[in-house]
């Protein structure tokens, strides 16, 4: 309330948004962004007014009530009446491809592509207050960027390498690497298993799907990427 | 000015507030100087005439009839309706309102449920799904170990009746889960799992014996009265599947669920289909050698294992083609999903850009799907003879930024307006009463 910090509000409905945006207004403070707003497209000007931003998606419709009219025309009639957006996803699976999201405005609504990749890049920088440092490439700002193969709305194109702070953390070739190196790891260990019940080792009892999904790589130092500087 | 110009050009379309169901073709339609994606027989540069709902001729030149409605399609595409393989279209409106649901039933076992009595032609969400080029859908019930069976629909029609392609189209069973799972919420004993998994497995084998006994006394000529009072709505309804005339889908993702249902299969001389599918990429060997086809609907996954590579589900479909495995590419069958059937045409374009041939990432949601379920012979490609179930879009439309602009099913002409449409142009309306829109 102060001013000190970005606050972010999750919501869906028209009536929650104007509910938010007047109160914050009696208290005299602004709300940064409204996250998923679902039906920010009908009061698109309140959002504008207010100085909010706007973190939505295209799809998932349908799945309850509160979200019956979410449609995918709602960033690009957002972007249009001056709201900055940008698009977003809690989904895990989905984060991961945000690019393909941002071509959903130029299909929904008819954006052009650059704005469209806004939503996705400078946009958000600027919604978390980042955009100093990262979001567009110019001089001065964090050397943080993707290579494409092809235009990064196209549905045909993959990410080949991703840098962040000038230092290369993904490439194709690396990664081919990698997987080489881990399917040798893999079946190494494998090899040993069989060995040791062999030789009279006690037998392991499989321990069915844990939920860990991660695990740290510090085990398998000895085998680094041959292409990368230390 | 250019999207004046394509406003103009469709305009003679149909884009209505109420989306009614089309009429009959009432006289022959010719889309002419285009490109038409046959899929079965390459890219034409030319024509496509249709009549009676049935696909006539597709050449460079055809001179139309005087009857003929032309269509100058200026360069624009036309493709075959995309087809969604397994889905829950027309079943659930709302997945969080139980009362607009109706895709579930009581109990394990439900062979005889059929999916396209509960298809509700009126539901929201099937103009949204055309107007990304999806026609026809299987629908399948979802519940228990034996859901039921599944209807091929067309997304246009007054009644269940009208909308009907084909049913049934098969007998849809969730395969147990065969892993035994430890951690986290995962509470229950690998003893009680390993209960539960054989009692299933048990029942399925029970089914198809019981469904083997019943059909064989039904074919008896020298039947007792009271047989005939014995008449099991459930049984009956196996008949087909039992004596392998009919296919039955399989869902699972898991790589010993699909072993033990194919086991389970040979066994029992079965007609199976995998959906689902995630871990096909490990069984292709066995899927070939036995003929099994597989839906997959995993595209948008991530990996299942750690040592899995993090495009592993959007290169499964490439590996199951290089493999020789018949295989289509479906967006997810859960009901509780089925408004994002419409981003089933980029689950096609994504398993291309991780390896699938173009070509083939398209014939994977038309003629390929078309072919698995059954229903080749009249829709998956443009052909003469075949139903004019087809699109008219402004590019590739697996591509995300491509619009449909018109769609024909059995040549009706379709209303292109959902209520996403409806709802973009009411608010478009607001701003332009603000003056914060101009145009």
């Amino acid at each position: 309330m102060e001013g000190t910090r970005l606050l972010h509000s999750h919501s869906y409905r028209q009536d929650e948004i104007l509910m938010l945006t007047r109160i914050a207004e009696d208290f005299g403070f602004t709300i940064a962004t409204f996250q998923h707003v679902l039906e920010g497209y009908k009061v698109a000007e309140r959002l504008a007014e207010h100085g909010a931003g706007a973190s939505t998606f295209s799809d998932w419709w349908a799945y309850k009530y509160e979200v019956v009219d979410a449609i995918g025309y709602n960033g690009t009639l957002m972007a249009n009446a001056g709201v900055n957006v940008s698009f977003n996803s809690d989904s895990d699976e989905l984060a991961r491809r945000m690019n393909l999201e941002a071509a959903k405005a130029v299909k929904y609504g008819g954006l052009e592509e650059a704005e469209a990749l806004k939503f996705v890049t400078i946009n958000p920088a600027k919604q978390l207050k980042i955009d100093k440092y990262v979001g567009s490439l110019e001089e001065g700002k964090d050397a943080d960027f993707v290579i494409w193969s092809g235009h990064p709305l196209s549905s045909y194109s993959i990410c080949e390498q991703t840098w962040l702070d000038g230092k290369q953390y993904f490439s194709i070739e690396q990664d081919k690497f990698l997987r080489e190196r881990d399917s040798k790891i893999r079946n190494d260990i494998i090899q040993k298993i069989l060995l040791s019940t062999e030789n009279g080792g006690e037998k392991m009892k499989a321990n069915g799907r844990s939920g860990n999904r991660f695990e740290s790589c510090d085990a398998f130092e000895s085998y680094t990427y041959k292409g990368e500087k230390e | 000015m250019k999207k004046l110009l394509l406003g103009l050009f469709f305009s003679s379309f149909i884009f209505a507030n109420e989306q009614i169901p089309a009429p009959p073709q009432k006289q022959p339609i010719l889309l002419k100087n285009g490109f038409i994606h046959t899929v079965s027989n390459g890219t034409i540069k030319g024509a496509i005439l249709f009549e009676n709902g049935k696909i006539i001729r597709i050449a460079e030149n055809i001179s139309p009839s005087i009857d003929t409605k032309v269509v100058d399609l200026q360069g624009k595409h036309v493709y075959p309706g995309l087809i969604a393989a397994v889905s829950g279209i027309g079943l659930v409106e709302i997945n969080a309102v139980p009362v607009t649901n109706d895709h579930s039933e009581r109990g394990d076992f439900n062979p005889n449920v059929r999916a396209n009595v509960a298809y509700n032609p009126d539901s929201e969400i099937i103009p949204t799904i055309r107007s990304n080029g999806i026609l026809i859908a299987n629908v399948a019930p979802g519940s228990g170990l034996v859901s039921g069976q599944s209807s091929i629909m067309m997304m246009d029609g007054w009644t269940w009746e009208n909308a009907t392609l084909l049913h049934p189209s098969g007998l849809h069973i969730n395969w147990p889960n065969m892993e035994i799972r430890t951690g986290g919420r995962f509470r229950m004993s690998a003893k009680r799992q390993i209960e539960q998994r054989q009692k299933a497995l048990k029942s399925l084998d029970k089914m198809i014996e019981q469904g083997r006994a019943y059909s064989k006394l039904r074919q008896t000529k020298t039947r007792k009265a009271e047989e005939y009072h014995n008449e099991d709505l459930r049984l009956e309804s196996l008949i087909e599947y039992v004596n392998g005339k009919l296919p039955i889908y399989i869902h699972a993702n898991e790589v010993r669920q699909i072993e033990a249902a194919v086991s389970w299969s040979k066994r029992h001389e079965l007609i199976i289909i995998i959906v689902g599918g995630k871990d096909a990429w490990r069984t292709t060997t066995l899927l070939k050698a036995n003929n099994i086809p597989v839906i997959y609907e995993s595209v948008t996954s991530l990996p299942s294992r750690r040592f899995e590579d993090y495009d592993q589900a959007y290169k499964s479909p490439a590996l199951l083609y290089q493999a020789g495995v018949q295989f289509c590419i479906a967006s997810s069958g859960s009901a509780g999903a089925s408004y994002n059937v419409r981003n089933l045409p980029n689950h096609a374009a994504m398993a291309a850009a991780y390896g699938l041939p173009k070509d083939i990432a398209l014939r994977s949601v038309t003629l390929s799907a078309a072919e698995i379920i059954g229903i080749d012979k009249q829709v998956g490609s443009l052909e003469p003879g075949k139903d004019a179930t087809l699109f008219i879009s402004s590019g590739d439309p697996l591509d995300i930024r491509t619009n449909i602009l018109q769609a024909y099913i059995q040549g009706r002409t379709i209303d292109m307006n959902d209520k996403h449409k409806t709802l973009y142009h009411k608010y478009q309306q607001k701003y332009r009463q603000l003056g914060i829109l101009k145009e």
